[in-house]
């Protein structure tokens, strides 16, 4: 996401230049994209920014949920979700700590590990933009198919309690940019949430 | 051969056997707080119990290191299962998930009980109207997911307002779904006792257990990971690992430097008597005070301190100069009973001014201390019986005794020069005075911390691990006391409210109260008056729903668990039985002596001030706020000024005894002089060195007092001129004696136990210097033997 595009060559000429295996020669952008290569583009970005719109369709209620708002990414760990519309709230995460600012104001301070549910969803997102393949396979299987130029990366939940809730994450993708994040939960549950990276 | 000999020696040992029966029926305890007041005031009272038995001396923390992150959970997570099936073990905390599933049960069946937001007008359609648009918002936020499990049957959200309060305490980091410290480097693992803190057996024994469930988990691991969970550690720490750790080390410390300092004062008397019968002759005194001596405290006390009986060990430093003296000053050949008239004045008046210092220890509030007292002086008043009359009656007429004087040789000399080094020793006692006087900064060692025989290394360990592991470190801490369960559980609530303003203001960061998992009967019904009846909250949810993007039959659940609410029994205390909700109950609501005690310990307190003033119009109610540290740093300034009083009573007891048995004046002072040139020197050189002296340096000066005075007592004591051999003996028989003295304390400053180490130390140095001192002055007194002798 965010300006990953735009920086992609640059870094691959890096790359090229301190001769890191994979990335010497900059693939050509209709090959499949193989999931080691992708998560060593994501790991050389260290701070990234961008706007997103999100839908949630949830069962219990007779029409969508929508939501804006902006991303904040800061290597290795530090994830900011800022809520603007309807209501403004923020979801901060650094390392293992969460913190939720409520539309109400209230603040709480959480351990990702006490809803691990949102630890899950946490790293489906930290994980990808950090590289860090280990992380990720730790709560998912991933699967990767596309090209440098238009990837799918498919998380399945490996914990089966957490299976019972989140059927599926896709993220979609263009380099080093993330353009959607669907969500997908065993009920039905759909949230879809779509990413503009900031320009300049 | 005296007359009645076979009489006392019978009587010697029907005592004798009479102390050994006492012995084989006492208790041996080795329960530190008898070291703690005997009388605190109420807040006093709490913080003894807390060392004592509350939650914070029952908390063990455990870290597993030495191996990647992966075998550290799979290790924390086998040796949780173990020790969570031992019901030695109350609460056992590795992060683990499922640990808190009744927990959370509990919380869900109990929560419109539980929840102090029900109140009346909390169902309203206004108030469900704005609880639904929440629920919307909850559902477009990140919190979404988790929270549409729990909406269509808690829309008003109850059920978070309590995992917050239970999930408020601080946690460390949960990486692969155990406990670890930020790097991964540790795992981390809380367990509570389910035995009291000051149960050492129990403790030791669940200590055992948790060893044996690290070596069990080793093996429980997959077998990918067995290579790697062998090279794994386990630390532990916390108040009941020390605790044991210290019992055991006092105990060898005990055993060990007993015997050292028995087998040096047999090295030394055996070379100076050359003779093993004399040797055992010799013990005879010292043996029979020990047995008499712990036969008096248990008779007094009921039970024997495993400390009282460390200072044996000093016993026989003070009590074998009794048998020194007779044995050593009786001339080969000559009858005991013919030197007994000389030298018993001086023994009994050296014996007295002892027990006078020791005296003062009985009104010690420290039981240990004035288990100290009463073991010494008993000890020492059957020594010197023993000497008196036991040991004429088993020595024959032809007894060897001291041949060799060399000690003698150089203390003479010492003793000649000792006009001139007299001045020396003024000069090294006004310096240490002054030094005294001038010391900057305070005197004493005022942290209770440094009472604790706890080693650095170990407390520094503990803090990083409570750092990481966000333990509580409880400091402040609120106690309501009343008659019943309700009455407590109700101020609680009432405290809570208030402290609830505090949190928002940002007085404090959290708190913990009874009420909050248990409220009173009286609270949970007027919680349950306030749900509507289906009908209402039927009608009520209805209108609410309206303009929302609800769909009309999702809170279907909420519906009945309203209506089941309204019926069920309320939560009593048996409820909560085996979560640890319960457990957190039982340190949170104790009772005593027939009354209840609620305690709410408060979290990161950033203004105590603003505490005390929220709760300062409540003392009617019985509540008391604590602060830990400054209560336990009071308890010991009252300790302090304590002995300060109760040497300077045994001090002043000394002095009186002294000029009514001397009845002169010049005497009195000559016997005083050196004895407080060396006391002053002991301070001074104690102060130089540490920096500060603890409440053991004071009681160790005032056993040089007790001890020292003896030697003084004889070098002021005149002997007939002629008897130049009488002389030698008598200062052979006073180096010899001060020799013990020194070795008996000396030995007990190599412990690492403070207590040990600083009685120890003071009185082998005092001894020494008491020795010195007397010596030189001895050649101050123009009618002094040494100046003569020396001619």
């Amino acid at each position: 996401m965010m300006r990953r595009a735009r920086m992609l060559p640059t870094l691959l000429v890096v790359l090229g230049v301190l001769g890191v295996p994979g990335a010497a020669s900059a693939d050509p952008p209709a090959a499949i994209l193989q999931l080691p290569q992708l998560m060593t583009w994501m790991h050389s970005v260290h701070r990234a920014t961008a706007t997103f719109k999100e839908q949630k369709f949830v069962q219990m209620l007779n029409q969508p949920l929508q939501s804006s708002g902006r991303l904040i990414y800061v290597a290795p760990d530090e994830l900011q979700k800022e809520t603007l519309a309807p209501a403004r709230s923020a979801l901060i995460v650094e390392g293992d700590h969460l913190t939720v600012q409520q539309p109400d104001g209230k603040v709480r301070q959480l351990s990702l590990s006490e809803f691990p549910e949102l630890g899950a969803l946490v790293e489906s997102m930290r994980a990808t933009l950090a590289g860090d393949p280990a992380t990720l396979e730790r709560f998912y299987v991933p699967t990767l198919t596309g090209t440098a130029g238009n990837w799918s990366l498919q998380l399945a939940p490996r914990d089966p309690r957490l299976r019972k809730l989140l059927a599926l994450i896709r993220i979609q993708g263009d380099g080093t940019t993330i353009r959607t994040v669907e969500t997908v939960e065993d009920n039905g549950d759909r949230t879809v949430m779509t990413i503009t990276p900031d320009l300049g | 051969m005296m007359p009645g000999r076979r009489v006392i020696i019978a009587v010697w040992l029907m005592l004798l056997l009479a102390g050994c029966i006492v012995i084989t029926r006492t208790e041996f305890s080795s329960d530190m707080s008898v070291f703690l007041p005997r009388s605190p005031s109420p807040a006093q009272q709490v913080l003894v119990d807390q060392l004592h038995e509350g939650v914070v001396s029952r908390l063990i923390l455990l870290a597993i290191e030495g191996t990647p992150p992966d075998t550290l959970a799979a290790l924390s997570t086998a040796m949780a299962g173990r020790l969570r099936a031992n019901p030695a073990f109350g609460i056992v905390s590795n992060g683990d998930d499922a640990a808190f599933a009744r927990d959370r049960d509990l919380l869900w069946r109990y929560r419109y009980l539980l929840s102090p937001a029900v109140v009346p007008g909390h169902f309203s359609v206004a108030a469900l109207h704005a609880a639904l648009q929440a629920d919307v918002q909850l559902l477009t936020s990140d919190m979404g997911m988790v929270a549409k499990q729990s909406i269509p049957a808690d829309p008003t959200g109850e059920m978070l307002r309590l995992i917050g309060a239970f999930a408020g305490q601080a946690h460390p980091a949960t990486r692969d779904g155990v406990w670890m410290s930020p790097d991964r480097s540790r795992a981390l693992l809380m367990v509570q006792t389910a035995a009291q803190g000051f149960d050492l057996d129990a403790q030791e024994r669940d200590l055992h257990d948790i060893d044996a469930a690290f070596a069990a988990a080793r093996h429980a691991v997959p077998a990918d990971l067995q290579q790697q969970a062998a090279r794994a550690r386990l630390i532990e720490t916390g108040p009941p690992v020390f605790a044991v750790q210290i019992r055991a080390q006092m105990k060898a410390d005990i055993e060990h430097l007993s015997l050292i300092a028995t087998l040096l004062v047999a090295v030394i008397l055996l070379f100076a008597y050359r003779s093993v019968r004399m040797l055992v002759l010799g013990l005879l005194p010292v043996l029979s005070g020990v047995i008499a001596g712990i036969a008096g405290v248990s008779l007094a006390f009921g039970f024997v301190h495993g400390i009282t009986l460390g200072f044996g060990v000093t016993l026989i430093g003070e009590a074998v100069d009794y048998a020194i003296y007779l044995l050593t000053q009786t001339a080969p050949g000559a009858a005991p009973a013919a030197t007994l008239p000389r030298i018993w004045p001086t023994l009994r008046l050296g014996m007295l001014t002892s027990v006078c210092g020791f005296s003062v220890m009985l009104l010690s509030s420290f039981i240990g201390f004035a288990q100290l007292g009463l073991f010494t002086i008993t000890g020492l008043v059957v020594a010197l019986a023993v000497t008196r009359w036991v040991l004429p009656a088993l020595l024959r007429r032809s007894f060897t005794t001291v041949t060799s004087l060399v000690f003698a040789a150089p203390l003479l000399a010492l003793i000649r020069v000792g006009g001139m080094l007299r001045f020396v020793v003024l000069g090294l006692a006004i310096a240490a005075a002054l030094a005294l006087g001038f010391h900057h900064g305070p005197y004493w060692d005022d942290e209770l911390s440094s009472m604790s025989p706890v080693p650095a290394a170990e407390k520094s360990l503990d803090e990083q691990l409570r750092r990481e592991m966000g333990a509580p470190d409880v400091r402040y801490l609120l106690v309501v006391q009343a008659p019943t369960t309700e009455v407590a559980l109700e101020t609680s609530a009432q405290v809570a409210g208030r402290l609830e303003a505090l949190v928002a203001q940002g007085a404090i960061g959290g708190f913990d109260a009874p009420s909050t998992w248990l409220p009173s009967q009286a609270a949970q019904r007027a919680r349950q008056a306030a749900l509507p009846d289906a009908a209402t909250l039927q009608a009520n949810l209805a209108q609410a729903i309206e303009d929302t993007p609800f769909r009309p039959d999702t809170f279907a659940p909420f519906l009945a668990d309203v209506a089941a609410a309204r019926r069920e029994p309320l939560l009593e205390r048996a409820d909560l039985n085996g979560s640890s909700l319960g457990l957190r109950l039982d340190t949170l609501l104790v009772q005593t002596d027939g009354r209840w005690l609620a305690m709410l310990p408060l979290r990161d307190v950033v203004n105590s001030n603003a505490v005390a003033d929220a709760v300062s119009d409540m003392h009617d109610k019985q509540l008391i706020f604590i602060d830990l540290k400054a209560e336990s740093d009071r308890l010991l300034a009252t300790y302090l000024h304590e002995a300060l009083m109760l040497s300077l009573a045994g001090s002043i007891a000394i002095v009186v005894l002294l000029s009514v048995s001397l009845r002169s004046l010049r005497r009195t002072v000559a016997v005083l002089l050196p004895l407080a040139a060396a006391v002053v020197c002991t301070a001074g050189l104690l102060l130089s060195e540490a920096g500060r002296l603890s409440i053991f340096n004071l009681f160790g000066l005032l056993l040089v007092v007790a001890v020292g005075s003896n030697y003084c007592l004889f070098f002021e004591r005149a002997v007939p001129e002629a008897e130049d051999l009488t002389r030698r003996r008598m200062i052979a028989s006073l180096v010899i004696a001060d020799l013990c003295t020194v070795i008996g304390f000396g030995v007990l400053s190599f412990s690492a136990i403070p207590v040990l180490h600083g009685i120890g130390l003071t009185v082998a140095i005092g001894a020494c210097l008491s020795l010195l001192f007397g010596a030189i002055f001895s050649a101050r007194s123009g009618d002094s033997i040494w100046r003569q002798g020396s001619a």
